[in-house]
């Protein structure tokens, strides 16, 4: 019978020194920066880190003691209330539902206009491809504008490891490189997978090993 | 000869007269003529502005030539004249409307106060103190605004102004332009009763008004203002109530002769879902538009915005970024901030190199560039005309039409001169192009089928 794991795995606050940061300094430093501009967009592919920097960004937020909140238009709609906070965070604006464009739209003047407070958005497109609203779109547009530039293979690997190590993990090398190669290549999706060997490893009693991680990717439902 | 010495001056006196402020000052005023032994030699600070007066004002200047001394070429070079280096170069950067002579040093203390001086009592107006008329800048695309807004910030409540509705696509400065007159107004008389809305905090300003049945509170509020400014009225459309309270306190405020101003991204008969009632009493006072600035105009925005940060740009950074971000004014600034950071990240000085490193993601990304092959295809299609018929001779309004709008679309889509478009459309003259462009602009103007057309056109062309 395999052990039985008793969860314990604490859930890590995505930080801004966890984001390998290597080709997006410039990206950490404007938003961290209060001198820098008040209304931010980082777009980018899918899995290139941009809604880990929206957490991150919230959470720096939350330790300078303002009032933030992070909304993410793919789940959830914007809530009437989100104007409240100081430092907001909205992800996934391609998914906005036209009426929270409008609220959207609607807390950016009003930002605007208070003269203080913050919000960093995020999406797929640059602004000017993003099907939204024109006056939200070009909105948008007139902040401060970033690709956030997918990792590269070696960032990855770096990041893994750092993921391992902060979990006193001890994988060898040549699993991240298999994961790289015969798993979803995104960021989230690796970080997710190291986590489910950690838990195999556990109940099965073994080591993490590459013939390990053949054996869970070959049981483990193929990569959507 | 004496005739070729005064030929300079007697030129600018002409071009000052033809062309905005705007465009002389930027374009006309950085060069410095000197008379060769058989041509007028024309030097221009770089080569950004010689290629422009080549493209844009040569064929003029020309012509003015022959007409004022006869035949006398001209020749366009980059640098100073050799022989009087002691009169410093016109400073290149664009200066605003203003009176050219009076120290723009002056001018900006002179703004500074301006701002101070609007206190407490400003904040009830909702305006913006940074949106005044010395720092709108002006061009084609927004003068005929500017005139009227400046007319009506002079007399508020003027029955032939009264409502000023400007209309005009998204980020081109409408809400500039109107708080532009309500600080006017405001330093005038701080004792008026000024507010500015956007359409949308109205709407929601009336919901909250039932729901806190404070209603009657809110209608005395607004019919008892001097000047009420809404800007996005669009956004009242298909909302019924909102639409019925705005009618009454529209009518309150004109009756007594008090300003309304609004904003529309469209023509008023174009609103869809507005009240037939609000839309022709939209139309009761004047109805103005503002079109996309051109290159100069956008170079011009950038330098005017740079200086308001205390930036130096150089004029060919201003012209490169306005050369490759085309889009709208917010666009164009957001394009700026980026430089900005990047150079402040990097700690370098803002040059073209360093510009085009920043503006790499974006320049990618709109790199999607438009060729005239798609304005062709895609007019071509909407039109239900073959593609041949974009190159053809035949001149038949119903494929003439299209070709001339394809045109249009060419030169405001593409960096194409007029020539090359002419070229790609079976040779034809630059002069046909040019025609071509004014007709589509004017019927663009009278013609709201064509408007609509046009616009269409331009948004399956961008996406």
């Amino acid at each position: 019978m395999d052990q039985l794991v008793l969860n314990l795995t604490p859930e890590p606050l995505p930080a801004f020194d966890s984001f390998v940061a290597e080709r997006n300094r410039e990206v950490v430093t404007a938003l961290i920066d209060p001198q820098a501009e008040r209304f931010l967009y980082l777009w980018g592919e899918p899995g290139s880190g941009k809604s880990h920097l929206l957490q991150a960004w919230i959470a720096h937020a939350e330790a300078l003691g303002r009032a933030s909140i992070y909304l993410d238009a793919r789940v959830d709609r914007l809530p009437e209330f989100a104007r409240e906070a100081s430092f907001i965070a909205v992800d996934h604006v391609d998914e906005l539902h036209p009426d929270d464009q409008i609220t959207l739209f609607s807390i950016y003047n009003s930002l605007k206009e208070a003269g203080e407070g913050r919000l960093l958005m995020a999406g797929r497109r640059p602004p000017m491809a993003l099907a939204l609203r024109d006056d939200l779109r070009t909105r948008i547009g007139w902040g401060l504008v970033f690709e956030v530039k997918p990792l590269s293979d070696d960032d990855k690997l770096a990041a893994l490891a750092r993921h391992a190590e902060s979990r006193q993990l001890a994988i060898p090398d040549d699993v991240f490189r298999y994961l790289l190669t015969h798993w979803r290549r995104d960021l989230a999706s690796l970080v997710d997978m190291i986590d489910l060997l950690d838990r195999y490893s556990l109940a099965l009693r073994r080591p993490i090993t590459v013939p390990l991680v053949k054996n869970i990717l070959q049981t483990t439902s193929s990569p959507s | 000869m004496t005739d070729r010495d005064q030929f300079w001056p007697a030129c600018l006196a002409r071009l000052a007269g033809e062309l905005s402020s705007q465009q002389f000052n930027t374009w006309i005023k950085p060069l410095t003529a000197e008379a060769g032994e058989d041509a007028l030699v024309l030097f221009a600070p770089n080569r950004f502005i010689l290629q422009f007066i080549k493209d844009r004002f040569l064929a003029r200047i020309e012509e003015l030539a022959v007409e004022l001394v006869g035949e006398l070429p001209i020749e366009l070079r980059v640098g100073a004249p050799g022989k009087a280096p002691a009169a410093p170069a016109t400073p290149p950067a664009p200066r605003p409307a203003a009176s050219a002579a009076a120290g723009s040093a002056m001018q900006a203390q002179a703004k500074q106060a301006a701002v101070k001086a609007i206190g407490a009592g400003h904040e009830s107006t909702r305006l913006n103190p940074a949106f005044t008329f010395e720092s709108l800048v002006t061009g084609k695309g927004n003068q005929l605004a500017r005139a009227a807004a400046l007319q009506i910030a002079e007399n508020p409540g003027d029955a032939a102004y009264n409502p000023l509705f400007v209309y005009g696509g998204v980020g081109l400065g409408k809400t500039h332009l109107i708080q532009a007159i309500g600080n006017h107004v405001y330093q005038k008389n701080p004792a008026a009763k000024i507010r500015y809305i956007h359409a949308e905090r109205y709407v929601a300003d009336i919901m909250r008004a039932y729901q806190h049945k404070a209603f009657d509170e809110f209608k005395r509020y607004y019919h008892s203002l001097d000047l009420l400014l809404i800007d996005d009225i669009q956004f009242f459309a298909g909302k019924n109530r909102t639409m019925e309270e705005f009618f009454y306190a529209f009518n309150a405020l004109l009756e007594g002769g008090k300003q309304v101003i609004m904003t529309c991204d469209t023509f008023p008969r174009h609103i869809e879902g507005m009240d037939e009632r609000l839309i022709s009493r939209f139309s009761w006072g004047l109805t103005v538009e503002i079109q996309p600035p051109e290159l100069e105009m956008r170079v011009a925005i950038l330098m005017k915005k740079a200086e308001a940060d205390n930036l130096k740009l150089e004029h060919n950074v201003a012209f490169f970024i306005a050369q490759n971000v085309r889009s709208n004014v917010r666009e164009l600034e957001g394009a700026l901030k980026r430089v900005v950071a990047y150079s402040r990240f990097s700690n370098q000085p803002i040059t073209l190199e360093l510009v085009k490193e920043a503006l790499k993601d974006i320049l990618a990304a709109g790199n999607r560039q438009v060729t005239v092959d798609a304005i062709q295809k895609t007019v071509a299609e909407f039109y239900k005309i073959k593609l041949s018929d974009m190159h053809s001779k035949k001149r038949s309004r119903d494929i003439a039409r299209p070709r001339q709008i394809a045109m249009a679309l060419a030169k405001e889509l593409t960096p194409l001169s007029l020539p090359n478009i002419g070229d790609a459309f079976g040779g034809r003259d630059h002069t046909t192009v040019l025609h071509a462009c004014k007709t589509i602009a004017e019927l663009r103007g009278n013609d709201a089928d064509m408007a609509n057309d046009y616009d269409t056109l331009l948004q399956m062309l961008r996406n």
